[in-house]
């Protein structure tokens, strides 16, 4: 421990103090300049791009200029960078082999980020998870899902799944499947679903809402009601249909077809 | 309630006494009331007067049936009266007219379309406080695709040609939409986009109406574009509102923006 100290002190007073406070002024103010530039470049074209470009402005103009700092700091310090860049050259081969999953994620990300299929903010699908995107990394994507859950998905998971971005269009068609029993008459189905389509507001005009029969099953007829209505509001005009459905259907007595279970009881 | 009055004119400043105010205009019932620091707003979509007909009556009584959208606007001073006054929708208007029309070549006519009506509650020289539809307009799409277009409102309309045939109504206002068609084939009406956002307000007294701007939609000889011209409001007529957004007297379409 002694020796540590000495060799320290001994290294103190070999390149000084006032070199040190050189280095750390270079630092300091190559930061303040990193911040500057980042905010800068933020600012200027912040307004033209996505928020993910605009984060990746800001880091594309921080992180060099702290990096040439750092170097003009070790520098200062009488640091031969020379022989970092050397360690660098076999650092990096040696990492190239071991991080093949990473460098793969990298790749996956700048394809994620030039193709734009989704954003910062916009709510997507992919492998089974839903959410909203809120940061698109160099490795991964982070999303939050709607229990508020935060998930990270790797980069080439995302650019060799199928995803699904339910922000990027203004309008949402809802689709509803409801089953009648034989008995209904479907001319007045037909007729009650689009009154319903037509007494709720959110329900755009047009497109037109669409009522057709899917499949004539062995015990009922299922038919789809589809309407269109404003993304936001997917949710609320969704449910609003459905309880909709349910009272005037109940009010007009129409058929519904029930499950029936057959119970033998035993003699 | 202890007073009430029965006039069509519900816009203007109303001095709201202390046990508030309740405002019927067809079937949207306003209850209003104050506070040295704010104004407690509520309404119901359930009244039982026609179209035609307002009601301003003392007292509000915010506990008697189950209200919509109640809140409670904060301001410094509230004072003791309160503005409303009619304002044209907030978005476009898609106007269908219950029988789709048809113009042939070289003709020119006049129709009347009604659009519905929003009203705006604000201190008398003060701010905005808040906005509701009379009737709650349904919503629509207006463009080629379902990813390429604009949110609009959608209102039926007669797309009558005698203003003697429309019933009075204070939910609406009319306007006077000209139709010309200056191709060589007959012109199918099925849609007309209304820019109600640039258009001022008005009402006629001689004809107990809301009214408009005159707007004028003319297809030009190519068959592939169209103008729009946004006129005055009738002579007859007193402004009442402006437009939402600047306005501009005229503008060049593809004719799939105008009408369909």
């Amino acid at each position: 421990m002694d020796e540590i100290v000495a060799g320290l002190k001994t290294w103190f007073d070999s390149i000084g103090w006032s070199s040190i406070v050189r280095a750390v002024g270079i630092f300091l103010v190559g930061l303040l300049l990193a911040r500057l530039l980042g905010s800068f470049l933020g600012r200027v074209f912040g307004g033209r791009v996505d928020p993910q470009r605009r984060m990746l402005l800001r880091r594309a103009g921080f992180y060099p200029v702290v990096l040439l700092a750092g170097a003009a700091a070790l520098r200062e310090l009488g640091f031969d960078l020379s022989v970092f860049l050397g360690a660098a050259g076999i650092f990096t081969v040696a990492i190239g082999f071991a991080s093949q999953t990473s460098a793969s994620n990298v790749i996956s990300g700048l394809f994620l980020i030039g193709e734009r299929a989704f954003g910062v903010g916009d709510v997507i699908e992919v492998a089974g998870i839903s959410g909203e995107v809120l940061a698109i990394d160099l490795l991964s994507v982070k999303v939050r899902t709607f229990d508020n859950l935060y998930v990270r998905i790797p980069n080439e998971t995302m650019v060799k799944s199928n995803v699904t971005n339910l922000s990027r269009f203004p309008l949402r068609r809802i689709d509803l499947v409801l089953r009648f029993g034989y008995g209904a008459d479907l001319q007045r189905v037909r007729e009650l679903l689009l009154e319903i389509a037509d007494a709720e507001p959110r329900v755009l005009d047009e497109p037109r809402p669409l009522v057709f029969v899917q499949e004539f099953e062995a015990t009922s007829v299922r038919l789809q009601f589809s309407v269109w209505a404003r993304r936001e509001l997917f949710l609320d005009v969704r449910t609003t249909l459905q309880a909709e459905v349910h009272r005037r259907f109940d009010e007009e007595g129409i058929d519904r077809p029930l499950a029936r279970m057959l119970v033998n009881a035993p003699a | 309630m202890t007073e009430s009055t029965e006039s069509p004119q519900w816009w203007g400043a109303h001095e709201v006494p202390e046990e508030g105010l309740t405002l019927q205009i067809g079937a949207l019932v306003l209850l209003v009331q104050r506070d040295p620091r704010e104004w407690h707003l509520a309404h119901r979509r359930d009244g039982t007067l026609g179209d035609e007909a307002a009601v301003i009556s003392q007292g509000a009584d915010f506990d008697a049936s189950p209200l919509a959208g109640e809140r409670r606007v904060l301001v410094r001073d509230a004072g003791r009266a309160l503005e409303l006054m009619p304002r044209l929708a907030d978005r476009a208007v898609v106007a269908r007219p219950v029988k789709p029309l048809r113009l042939p070549a070289g003709e020119r006519i006049d129709l009347f379309v009604g659009t519905p009506l929003f009203v705006l509650f604000r201190l008398p020289a003060g701010p905005e406080l808040d906005e509701l539809p009379l009737i709650v307009p349904p919503e629509t799409w207006f463009g080629p695709s379902p990813v390429r277009g604009e949110l609009c409102y959608s209102a039926r309309t007669r797309a009558a040609i005698e203003l003697d045939e429309l019933p009075r109504n204070l939910n609406r206002a009319l306007t006077r939409v000209t139709l010309i068609n200056h191709a060589k084939d007959a012109m199918n009406v099925e849609r007309i986009r209304l820019p109600v956002t640039r258009l001022r307000l008005g009402f006629d007294d001689s004809i107990g109406r809301f009214v408009t701007d005159d707007v004028e939609l003319e297809r030009e000889s190519d068959g592939e574009t169209a103008n729009l011209e946004i006129r005055a409001l009738p002579k007859t007529a007193r402004a009442l509102t402006p437009p939402r957004e600047p306005a501009r007297s005229a503008w060049k379409h593809a004719l799939s923006a105008l009408w369909a």
